[in-house]
């Protein structure tokens, strides 16, 4: 057990100038995620807002109060909100203030990761939203399918502030992501053991590898629309051989996990409220957790369910229907698992568990009207109607917002030191139900009815207005049943440290809980300690409140601690790093110039990081797995993309020669070096510069081989797509390289550098299987 | 359920009403797909009773356990009553309601699923021998026979009874066909042809839509299908085929003029004159079509001035431009567009 690296306290005396900017600074798990639910609730507000004028706008037919222009804008922006600045990040900034208080953690892993992502969001939000006030929106709906999305359909400027901005929520998502992944299996409580680990917690787990394997697909989709809209590459226009599939093959591969991603947590709060207010373990928890996973793995397998109607040769088979299907068994698992609870157990009817009912009818609805459009007959009838406007908002009501707002009431205590206004939260919750099934229910009837979606308005006569008037008056309802319950949550009371009786350990903890939550970290012994070892309860003695940033480092199956690790104080260099990282994506609204800069800058930045505090623990490493796996998802992605390309091109390569292969080999050979070569070579600092040398020499071949071309990414698709993986190979090879030479700087300083070692040997390795993939498309593809 | 039964019935019976009402040139009927006219939307109708019955089920019955758990008489919440307690029960709950449950009503549907979609799709190649191209444009439907060499646009004619085959392709963004009571959608997409066939068992006009967004005026892209008896069909056919009838009036020939001497004649084709422009769609016989400006407007000499006039007022973003005419311009090429029947 060692014990290195920054002692600084959170609330150490420090320089003036540095409490001027605490506020930039900060990078506590509660902070930055109470941060997180507000700047969410603010987008939630406007995505609310967003969708009252569109009901309004639909009330009648042939209303003339927003014309298409400010329509389209307005329900893409309603969609891309509510996607990836509410969905995501609230769900992400909940698990990131609570997840700890869980698992008996006095923090995260990487806290300043968590606060990078949070700035980033936020940078990448008020983007997105700036183009509404300049009246140039993204107006190709959230899942802007291209050739509609490309340069020649729409010049404005809203497009490409789609394709800048959620790549950059996409990287803040994939941060806090591998943060809460690492958080979970390492920084669980002595003795806390997988099957000891809360549900809520494993649904987190679950929903933040789903982010890891799924955002990178996304983020390679929009970075290739920008390309093509800016520097003229041709991956989505078939006029160069492009494929408009291609973007959504990889949009509903991100996409239709994107719906369990935030759908999991949301089953997890259920979890945790139901068994709290019905005073009942969850039944079957091992069945339970199983179910969390299984849902998370078949997502993966569905994608092609939302193109049953593009005539591609996925469908016919059965094949994505019977994984349609099979995904609503552990579904019926988690909703069984509550019904038990609420039989068998005592229920408490208080506000949470309220919501947890308004869960179980609204997500059952969503869900069956799911099994009816796993249907590839009845999908493509009623695709693209409001039939899966009313389908998917059950869904997301159900399954993601309702369970939000029963959890934020039930961890008020801890988010805000308060209990909610019980009257306000019971009329909150029955005007949200009621709400809820007036908004949405009748939708169904107008898709049926044959009613499309997207429409700015539509025609009188056809049989639609009722719904829709309906739909507008439910909306309000909904409407102010949010407010009602924004309203309890202020008109609060002081709350007592577990006022519900909880069984977990945040209720451990003072309301709200002091800094660090936790002092002497307590050994548990069941999944309900509060509950199973009364010496734990606050009642019966406080935890001692020790002041010490020492955080022990579990082992991943059995809590059980092997290493200990401290917790970085308030710093500045997240915020640097986010405001770098926006200049390198959003630079090519401005200039091209801004680009470099941005990398220029950002690598300065993430020097410094590295530099405030040199020492990896073990928890260190394993973030670099997750790096790698979102980087591998990357590279998958893009050779995906090639192989889709290649086989669906008429011609292909598409009007260029074959690639030579002089400077390709050496590529291919130091892709594979690079892969044994910390075996081969004992020494550290040896391996490490060997590694920094070949990763400068494979750069300098991809370069020089490149500029040799008679054919750029402007030219056909062929040499846009390989344009793409040699910029990918280059970018993985110089950030493998950075690594690798940080680690070499850390092995010359530090005593006890293994895991910065270990951490920088994955990445070389990760650029050696990069460049040895890259070099073998690129030699056999153009030769197919 | 019972709120939801009841709202189906209910969509069913307007539909039924509104069909009843007869069809109107604007096709102001409710395209429901439930109310299938088409071989191929019946399959999918019947599919979606057997559906709606399974799920009915199950949501009675979470429903009735949720609102049983609720309102049954309270347990007193006990301090001393173990949170572990009824371990078992709960067990089976979670193996009877979570797994046995869902796979014995989920593989009952797949079975209906399969069967349906490998009926429908078996068949997708076998169309009559009536080959109609779509084409997707942005905001109106290009309509060709390419065999029969007729051209027309947002209008598709076919025999009551026979299957015609489609192929559906877009000249710009993606669309989608959509005919919500004869048959599913099937994408327009650029580059690529997605193939099917349409049918109808019953004379009429039934509405179709895009159902992809394409943009600004993605609402009010329309296209009427028109079913008719084989005879009045093959009539159709034979007056499409030929080239534009030669304007009897004074007026009427002046609004050729104008016409073919104007910006109009460099996007559209009036076959029989020199207008072959075939950037808008071909107005051979644009008279004898139900509705104009991608079906959104019922085709009477009001709506074409009005349209030819200010299409920007009638569909904002649209492709066609105000051409500069006077007001005796206007009333001729309206009445040399309404004489080409």
């Amino acid at each position: 057990v060692t014990a290195v690296g920054d002692t600084r306290l959170p609330s150490a005396a420090r320089g003036q100038w540095a409490r001027v900017g605490d506020f930039f600074c900060e990078v506590s798990h509660l902070t930055i995620g109470r941060r997180y639910l507000v700047t969410g609730g603010l987008f939630f507000l406007l995505a609310g807002i967003s969708s009252v004028v569109m009901r309004v706008q639909l009330a009648i037919p042939d209303n003339e109060l927003l014309g298409s222009e400010t329509y389209n804008q307005v329900f893409t922006m309603h969609g891309v909100t509510m996607m990836f600045l509410v969905a995501i990040p609230v769900m992400e900034g909940l698990a990131v203030a609570m997840v700890p208080l869980l698992i008996g953690s006095k923090e995260l892993s990487f806290p300043r990761l968590t606060s990078y992502a949070y700035w980033l969001f936020l940078i990448g939000g008020i983007a997105l939203w700036t183009g509404l006030f300049l009246h140039h929106a993204p107006d190709a709906g959230w899942f802007s399918y291209p050739p509609l999305s490309e340069g020649r359909y729409a010049r404005e400027l809203g497009i490409d502030l789609y394709a800048t901005s959620i790549p950059l929520l996409e990287i803040a998502a994939v941060a806090t992501a591998i943060e809460l992944v690492v958080t979970i299996l390492t920084h669980r409580t002595q003795g806390m053991s997988l099957n000891r680990t809360p549900l809520y917690a494993w649904s987190v787990l679950v929903m933040a590898v789903m982010i890891v394997f799924a955002m990178p697909a996304l983020i390679v989709d929009t970075l290739l629309l920008e390309a093509d809209r800016t520097i003229g590459t041709s991956f989505f226009s078939d006029a160069a051989g492009g494929q408009p599939l291609l973007w959504q093959h990889l949009f509903w591969f991100f996409g239709h996990p994107e719906v369990y991603i935030i759908l999991l947590p949301g089953l997890g709060i259920v979890a945790s409220v139901v068994s709290t207010f019905t005073h009942h373990a969850t039944p079957a928890y091992s069945i339970v957790a199983a179910g969390l996973i299984l849902i998370g793995a078949v997502s993966f397998a569905v994608w092609a369910h939302h193109m049953f109607a593009t005539s591609e040769p996925v469908s016919g088979l059965g094949f994505f229907s019977a994984a349609t299907l099979s995904i609503v068994i552990p579904s019926g698992i988690i909703v069984f698992a509550t019904l038990a609870s609420l039989w068998l157990g005592h229920p408490r009817w208080r506000v949470p568990l309220l919501y947890v009912t308004g869960y179980v009818w609204i997500f059952v609805i969503g869900g069956l009207t799911g099994v009816q459009i796993a249907s590839e007959a009845f999908n493509q009838q009623v695709t693209d109607t409001y039939f899966i406007v009313a389908h998917f908002h059950y869904t997301l009501m159900g399954g993601v917002v309702i369970p939000l707002l029963a959890g934020i009431w039930y961890w008020w205590p801890k988010l805000a030191g308060r209990e909610g206004n019980e009257a306000l939260g019971v009329a909150s919750f029955a005007l949200v139900f009621l709400g809820v099934n007036l908004t949405f229910f009748p939708l169904h009837l107008a898709g049926l009815a044959g009613m499309p979606r997207r429409v700015y308005t539509y025609p009188s006569g056809l049989g639609w207005e009722g719904y829709q008037l309906l739909s507008t008056l439910g909306s309000f309802v909904l409407g102010l049943g949010l407010v009602l319950y924004a309203v309890g949550l202020v008109a609060s009371r002081p709350a007592e440290d577990d006022p519900w009786g909880g069984g977990t350990l945040e209720w451990a903890t003072t309301s709200p809980p002091a800094r660090p939550a936790f002092g002497i970290l307590p050994r548990v012994e069941s999944a309900y300690p509060l509950w199973d070892q009364p010496e734990l309860h606050p009642r019966e003695r406080r935890l001692e409140n020790v002041l010490t940033v020492d955080i022990p480092i579990t082992t991943v199956l059995d809590g059980e601690p092997v290493e200990v690790t401290t917790t970085p104080g308030p710093t500045v260099v997240p915020l640097a790093a986010a405001v770098a990282t926006s200049l390198v994506l959003l630079g090519p609204l401005l200039d091209p110039a801004v680009v470099l800069l941005g990398l220029v800058v950002l690598a300065i930045v993430l020097v410094a990081w590295a530099l405030e505090r040199p020492w990896v623990g073990s928890d260190g490493s394993k973030a670099a797995w997750g790096a790698v796996v979102a980087a591998g998802m990357i590279l998958a992605s893009l050779v995906s993309a090639y192989g889709f390309l290649a086989l669906r091109s008429p011609i292909w390569p598409y009007h260029v020669p074959p690639r030579p292969l002089p400077l390709l080999l050496p590529v291919l050979v130091i892709g594979l070096v690079l892969l044994v070569l910390p075996l081969l070579v004992r020494s550290v600092t040896l391996s490490l510069g060997a590694a920094i040398l070949l990763l400068a020499a494979a750069t300098a071949c991809l370069v020089v081989d490149s500029v040799r071309l008679d054919y750029n990414w402007a030219t056909n698709v062929t040499g846009s797509i390989e344009f793409a993986l040699v910029l990918f190979a280059i970018l993985a090879a110089c950030a493998a390289a950075g690594g690798a030479a940080l680690a070499l700087l850390a092995a010359l300083r530090l005593d006890d550098a293994a895991h910065a070692v270990r951490a920088a040997t994955v990445g070389t390795g990760f650029a050696g299987v990069t460049l040895a993939v890259v070099a073998c498309v690129l030699v056999i593809g153009s030769r197919l | 359920m019972k709120r939801r039964s009841a709202g189906v019935v209910a969509s069913v019976l307007c539909a039924g009403l509104a069909v009843g009402c007869g069809d109107s040139p604007a096709g102001r009927s409710t395209p429901s797909l439930l109310d299938a006219k088409g071989e191929d939307a019946r399959v999918v109708s019947t599919e979606f009773w057997i559906q709606l019955a399974a799920v009915g089920l199950v949501f009675a019955l979470v429903a009735a356990i949720l609102v049983a758990s609720f309102v049954r008489e309270r347990r007193r919440a006990s301090e001393e009553a173990s949170p572990h307690a009824h371990h078992a029960e709960g067990v089976a709950w979670v193996i009877v309601g979570g797994i046995a449950l869902p796979v014995v009503v989920l593989s009952a549907l797949f079975f209906v699923y399969v069967h349906d979609i490998a009926r429908l799709s078996s068949q997708e190649d076998r169309g009559g021998p009536i080959v109609v191209d779509v084409i997707g444009h942005r905001w109106w439907w290009e309509i060709r026979y390419p065999k029969l060499r007729i051209a027309t646009a947002n209008q598709l004619v076919l025999p009551v009874g026979g299957r015609v085959a489609l192929r559906v392709t877009s000249k710009d963004v993606i669309h989608s066909f959509w005919v919500p009571q004869l048959r599913r959608k099937i994408d327009a997409i650029p580059g690529s042809i997605g193939s099917g066939w349409i049918s109808a068992q019953q004379a009429g006009i039934y509405r179709g839509v895009c159902s992809e967004f394409c943009g600004l005026q993605h609402a009010r892209m329309q296209l009427l299908v028109q079913a008719m008896p084989q005879a009045r069909f093959a009539e159709w056919v034979r007056n499409a085929q030929r080239a534009a009838p030669q304007p009897s009036t004074a007026s009427e020939r002046a609004g050729r003029d104008v016409f073919t001497h104007n910006a109009c004649a460099t996007c559209h084709t009036i076959r029989g004159t020199t207008a072959g422009g075939n950037f808008g769609p071909d107005l051979t016989h644009v008279g004898s079509r139900p509705a104009i400006a991608g079906a959104v407007l019922a085709n009477t000499p009001g709506n074409m001035g009005g349209w030819i006039a200010d299409p920007q007022h009638v569909k904002p973003g649209a492709e066609m431009p105000a051409v500069p005419l006077n007001g005796t311009q206007l009333r001729d090429v309206i009445a040399y567009l309404e004489s080409l029947r």
